[in-house]
């Protein structure tokens, strides 16, 4: 069975039940309007709106659900070797988000976080942590285009005053 | 797009998969991220230790914390600012979880009560320590009323008497790895009271064959997860086997009585791991030798099967 979705620009998606259904938003949202996988006749007559979703966006988050349709529901328990619990992005996964530029990920996260797709949402945070790790201040700064408001001063005293992080 | 601009829920998420040190650099960039930093939760750490220990080439006792991938050096214990220490951990997170933290702290001149201001706010699953006097072990009871949402494991290697250790709340994990005579029945008790008990010091426990039957008896029954691991006499070991009805000559899958011969381990001929079942218990013995000799077997049981092969790794 298919289910309607509706974008802000008033772009029809058609997709398949178990694709809406990876949506926490669209699930509850077929659930107050009774569509019910087994009563087609609920599913044709009804059409679930998204106001805060754009078609551009509806389309890669589909592109994401179709790929992750099958996977297993997993715990965030993924250590690296160094003992963190880190969310490991998928190769492909990467390879999805790997031409976005920061603009059009936060699009993308702001999606998931509304349709509430928790393995998306993890992979997009953790790809702009994966952006950042290892960048210096001033690299950071001038990656994410962000003015400065701290004296060299203050720079200088937060510096002495965390030392005993440093390496 | 400007990163600040993201919905605060974006942001703390974000601030949750980031490390320490990219944390540290983050909150130069500006005022915001510096407040975001100091203001948010660092995320999951698998594991995270709070130590003293002795460094040779300054020879002085020092003060250091593991957060999963870093050591952080708090320097000389003796010269150590612990207010200053707080007022700066509180600047570089809210709060933190790790599934299992240890405090270790050997060495005299570090406050108790500073390493656990230092933690507090840390969401623990397993709050590990390594208890090194009888003071520490009445301020280690005292903690579990401070942190009620945590289990506590305890590394007891101090002197203490019995009935002291007949008084601990439930713990996830106990090791004494000192001598404090316990007779069976003490034995049995910590049994039922703690998730895992690990009797390290050789003849601790004071217990014949029949008793630890009951032992497995005891945890074969049980519905939630129990293990226990004691240091015995091989020799002992090997005649009450005997007793039982196996020998040198037995086989896997050999059954004698309520006893199933799992499996073999041959490592030499003086280090074989036997693994048997008794009912729902499961049963390893590590240094195993059917002539006895001198050295101590290890015996573990475990109504969790899945634990008889790591049980082994359980280490203080």
């Amino acid at each position: 069975p298919n289910v309607k979705l509706v974008t802000s620009d008033n772009e029809e998606f058609v997709v398949d039940f178990r694709i809406a259904k990876m949506s926490v938003t669209v699930s509850r949202l077929m659930e107050a309007m009774n569509m019910s996988e087994t009563d087609d006749a609920s599913l044709l007559s009804n059409s679930i709106p998204l106001p805060n979703v754009t078609k551009a966006v509806m389309a890669r988050v589909i592109e994401w659900c179709e790929k992750h349709k099958n996977d297993e529901p997993k715990e965030e328990k993924e250590n690296d070797k160094r003992g963190r619990t880190t969310h490991v992005v998928s190769d492909w996964d990467k390879e999805f988000l790997k031409n976005d530029e920061f603009g059009r990920l936060c699009q993308l996260m702001g999606a998931a976080n509304y349709l509430e797709i928790k393995g998306l949402f993890n992979d997009i945070s953790q790809t702009i942590a994966n952006m950042i790790h290892g960048k210096k201040s001033d690299e950071i700064a001038e990656m994410f285009n962000i003015h400065c408001d701290l004296t060299e001063a203050e720079k200088k005293e937060i510096r002495k005053k965390t030392a005993w992080c440093e390496d | 797009m400007d990163i600040l601009s993201l919905p605060d829920v974006f942001l703390r998420q974000l601030m949750r998969k980031l490390t320490i040190k990219d944390r540290m650099m983050l909150r130069l960039t500006c005022r915001a991220f510096t407040n975001l930093v100091s203001d948010s939760h660092a995320g999951n750490f698998e594991s995270g230790s709070m130590f003293t220990y002795f460094n040779g080439a300054d020879k002085v006792d020092k003060l250091a914390l593991d957060i999963g991938e870093y050591k952080f050096e708090f320097g000389d214990v003796k010269k150590i600012k612990i207010n200053q220490i707080l007022y700066e951990r509180s600047q570089i997170f809210r709060a933190i979880s790790f599934t299992e933290f240890s405090i270790t702290l050997r060495v005299s001149g570090v406050p108790f009560d500073f390493a656990l201001n230092f933690i507090d706010g840390f969401e623990i699953n397993v709050l590990r320590f390594h208890v090194n006097s009888e003071n520490e072990l009445d301020n280690s009871m005292a903690c579990i009323d401070r942190f009620p949402r945590s289990n506590y494991a305890f590394i007891l290697k101090c002197q203490t008497s019995t009935a002291k250790l007949m008084t601990l709340p439930p713990l996830e994990e106990l090791h004494i790895t000192c001598r404090i005579p316990l007779n069976s029945d003490q034995f049995l008790q910590l049994i039922s009271i703690h998730k895992l008990v690990h009797c390290a010091y050789y003849a601790s426990v004071t217990i014949n064959w029949s008793e630890l039957k009951q032992a497995m008896e005891m945890i074969s029954a049980e519905t939630r997860q129990r293990t226990a691991r004691v240091c015995l006499d091989a020799t002992m070991i090997s005649n009450w086997l005997k007793s039982e009805g196996f020998s040198e000559s037995s086989q896997v899958g050999d059954i004698s009585r309520e006893f199933e011969l799992i499996r073999y381990k041959v490592e030499n001929s003086h280090k074989t791991i036997l693994f048997l079942r008794f009912r729902h218990c499961s049963i390893r013995i590590d240094r195993f030798d059917w002539n006895g000799g001198s050295v101590n077997s290890l015996v573990s049981m475990t109504n969790d099967k899945r634990l008889i092969d790591i049980v082994h790794y359980y280490t203080c």
